[in-house]
């Protein structure tokens, strides 16, 4: 290769001793998929294509994986294995040990074998599997109707049960931490001001920082308020600071996106001339 | 001269590009080394850790994926690093569907330096991995850690393992630490799990969403937060073991200088050479 | 256990088709189609709150929050699901049907194969599935969004005029705050003469931040809370139905 007498050392595929290094592999795959990606600059072309079509593959699959082994897995599939089983056991009566606790009070309670307690026990054992797992796996279902247009209107109820926790959620949380909380810190307290010994300028300097906090706070938000005109002595001025707060308050935010995005790059070119090329350790 | 400011006005935005790598490449090959300075935000994020006791268990939520990881990996080792350092026990959980892997790789690369070579999975750390629906799993793990988490990332049963015994929810964790990538993360932490259940909450985002925490911090609902490659470089410092992220804070001063020059560049040209087109 | 997994595929698959037969059938009825949905998301919000106001040291409490979690994580694993069918489908028939780029539609499908294939043979701790993850999704993903610097780049110098006040003002923060946020605007800015020998450039960068980013910011979250407070109720009292789809 023509680069190497250039003096580059890129990262070997193969190992000292002989036989194929797998990381060496992947490295080398890693950095031709990403400097096709990045010769999207140039304009788009094939390289471009092949590596986006293959990530969102790539990651597809890793969803599925993840919602097979670590979503249905863990919460609908073993749960239901575990619990039949269990009820299994009991209602032979083998000298298994039951692994749930909830199944496992209900064993204790039928060795004292009750008249009626076998007829309760199986009744409450199918009102908790459903409502914990039939019913919400219903829903699921439910979900997965969309995929025939003549039915797609039960993915309805499904929706309608995540939306309307995530609303209930939403006005009690937020009101509580985003509003109210954020409404109290906004009540800066002057009092370190009257009771300073001689000249602080820290204290001095804090209170100025917290008048024009809430000055800045109340004049954004008029800004915000569209119910009267922004004109007058008080709302005029006010929404006229009121745009100059949010407009720093912009600029700062693009500042920080500029370095956000700066950030992804090094890392990009970190793996690139690091561990790829050799020539940064 | 009002030529050349007519051409910087029209100009092919691909050398934009070019001046863009090598302003990234130049400082990673000859390392400026500049010095790090702590910020107060930094400061009080690490004091949070700082203040534990050996023992005590810290919920570290690991919200992002590969995309933000030149950021935020950096981040999680120097955070980790401390709390090996002080004996802090990790519970990894994740809000976002990558995050587990992120927290895998960052564990293996630890375990393999010499310094913590003695740490085990399931007794110092363990990667709880991901459930759907963040703003349940936040809610959820309120009344029961193991309920919304019933296996570890790997199918393992999660009471069995050592790191969890005697832990049933945010009453018995320390503090969380949540590093951040867009909506899930600090803001869910902060607005559920301090609001309701008074747990210290601290963390470490992108630079992009940081300022969007800034009314948390003031109201002090949120301790501390270190933000960005320039937060994680501060950490880095705070640890004394510089990795990727100081080696990249190099990179960038240097385009940051670049675009700050551009941006005064086509202003100038703008007044000499009129409205771009 | 292998019998009790088959029976759990059947009995999925058989409740499935009934479920597609009873959607079928009573497509047409105005009460399941709206007002159940409806009665339903209302009824799961106004638990939710309710379980707010009850001592976490009481059953129903543990009892509503195991019930609406586990509800929640089934149903959005579920929800996962359709995704993924509809990505697949749509890229079958783009490959049938020979449209345009349909070559990349193989490439997709073989990368989501071959992931969910290792992927599902041995869980995360698989060597090709570690492989896959390292190799090729780390990079792809950071490597599409770092892309995007270069396109700041070139909006910083495109837009980034000082038209007028107000954008005068913006583009000065952005500077400010850039130059704070590396150390090597600390060391330029201690060459500008009387200023930089006062203050130093972070400090001020972090000054405007603790001041009025912060109002600033206080100000958005409060306005968007308040609308995202609204928006819920309005959810949760059937006024808004978006998530029902286009028809109604």
């Amino acid at each position: 290769m023509p680069l190497f007498a250039l003096g580059f050392n890129f990262r070997p595929v193969f190992e000292a001793g002989g036989g194929v290094s797998t990381e060496g592999i992947g490295i080398w795959i890693a950095a031709i998929l990403t400097l096709g990606i990045y010769s999207f600059l140039y304009k788009d072309n094939f390289f471009y294509k092949f590596s986006e079509y293959l990530f969102v593959g790539v990651s597809a699959g890793y969803t599925l994986v993840l919602t097979f082994h670590k979503y249905l897995k863990p919460s609908l599939i073993e749960p239901l294995q575990e619990y039949s089983r269990d009820f299994y056991h009991i209602i032979t009566g083998a000298s298994v040990p039951i692994v749930n606790p909830w199944m496992l009070s209900w064993q204790t309670h039928l060795v004292g074998n009750q008249f009626g307690s076998q007829f309760s026990f199986i009744f409450w054992f199918a009102v908790k599997v459903f409502l914990f797992y039939i019913f919400p796996a219903i829903l699921g279902l439910m979900m997965i109707s969309r995929v025939f247009p003549n039915a797609a209107w039960l993915s309805r109820f499904p929706l309608a049960t995540i939306v309307g926790y995530g609303s209930g959620i939403m006005i009690v949380t937020t009101l509580h931490a985003s509003v109210l909380e954020q409404i109290k810190a906004s009540f800066v307290s002057f009092a370190p001001l009257f009771h300073m010994k001689g000249v602080d300028w820290s204290i001095i300097a804090q209170s100025a920082n917290d008048f024009l906090l809430v000055l800045g706070l109340c004049c954004a938000i008029i800004y915000f308020y569209f119910s009267a005109e922004h004109k007058g002595v008080i709302l005029g001025p006010a929404s006229n600071f009121g745009i100059w707060v949010l407009m720093i308050t912009f600029g700062a935010s693009f500042g920080y996106t500029v370095m956000a995005r700066i950030s992804l790059l090094i890392g990009r070119f970190q793996f690139l001339l690091g561990d790829w090329m050799q020539l940064v350790k | 001269m009002k030529a050349f400011f007519t051409i910087i006005n029209n100009l092919d935005r691909r050398i934009i590009f070019l001046a863009m790598v090598v302003a990234v490449i130049w400082p990673l090959v000859t390392p400026l080394a500049l010095p790090v300075q702590i910020t107060p935000n930094t400061q009080s994020s690490y004091d949070v850790i700082e203040k534990l006791n050996p023992g005590d268990r810290i919920i570290l939520s690991f919200d992002y994926d590969p995309a933000s990881s030149p950021e935020l990996q950096p981040m999680a080792k120097a955070v980790m690093t401390h709390c090996y350092r002080k004996d802090v026990k990790m519970i990894a959980v994740a809000l976002w569907p990558q995050g587990p892997m992120m927290a895998k790789k960052a564990f293996e690369s630890l375990a393999g330096e010499a310094e913590f070579s003695g740490k085990k999975y399931g007794v110092d750390f363990v990667n709880l991995g991901v459930q759907p629906s963040y703003v349940a799993v936040v809610k959820g793990m309120g009344d029961s850690i193991p309920g919304v988490f019933p296996t570890d990332f790997f199918g393992s049963k999660t009471t069995d393992f050592a790191i969890m015994k005697g832990i049933k929810n945010y009453r018995d964790v320390a503090a969380i630490f949540s590093l951040t990538t867009g909506s899930a993360g600090i803001g869910t932490y902060v607005t559920i799990a301090n609001a309701q259940y008074k747990t210290t909450v601290t963390g470490g985002c992108t630079a992009i969403s940081s300022l969007e925490y800034y009314p948390y911090l003031q109201s002090k609902q949120l301790s501390g937060l270190v933000e960005g490659l320039k937060g994680a470089s501060e950490y880095e410092r705070l640890v004394k073991k510089p990795g990727l992220a100081t080696a990249g804070m190099d990179v960038q001063a240097v385009v940051h200088m670049m675009l700050i020059f551009f941006i005064l560049l086509a202003n100038l040209s703008q007044a000499i050479a009129g409205k771009q087109k | 256990m292998a019998l009790f997994n088959g029976f759990l595929i059947v009995f999925f698959i058989v409740l499935f088709a009934a479920l597609i037969f009873v959607g079928q059938t009573l497509r047409t009825s105005q009460f399941l189609r709206r007002k159940l949905p409806l009665a339903f998301c209302f009824f799961m919000g106004v638990i939710i709150i309710f379980q707010f106001f009850i001592p976490p040291e009481n059953p129903l409490y543990k009892e509503i929050e195991d019930l609406s979690t586990k509800w929640i994580q089934i149903i959005s694993s579920f929800a996962l699901v359709i995704g993924l069918i509809s990505l697949v489908t749509m890229n079958f028939n783009k490959i049938s049907r020979k449209y345009e780029d349909w070559q990349y539609a193989v490439v997709l499908l073989l990368g989501f194969f071959v992931t969910t294939f290792y992927g599902l043979r041995d869980g995360f701790e698989g060597k090709e599935f570690d492989f896959i993850f390292n190799y090729m999704y780390v990079p792809m993903q950071s490597t599409m969004f770092s892309i995007l610097a270069f396109f700041v780049a070139s909006a910083a110098f495109r837009a980034f005029r000082a038209r007028s006040r107000e954008a005068t003002l913006l583009l000065t923060a952005a500077v400010i705050v850039m130059l704070g946020r590396v150390e090597l605007g600390s060391v330029l800015w201690s060459y500008i003469p009387f200023i930089g020998n006062y203050f130093d450039v972070s400090d001020l960068a972090q000054w405007i931040n603790k001041v009025f980013t912060t109002a600033g910011q206080r100000a958005i979250l409060l306005g968007a809370s308040l609308g995202y407070i609204a928006a819920s109720f309005k959810i949760l009292l059937g006024i808004e139905r978006s998530y029902f789809g286009s028809e109604e």
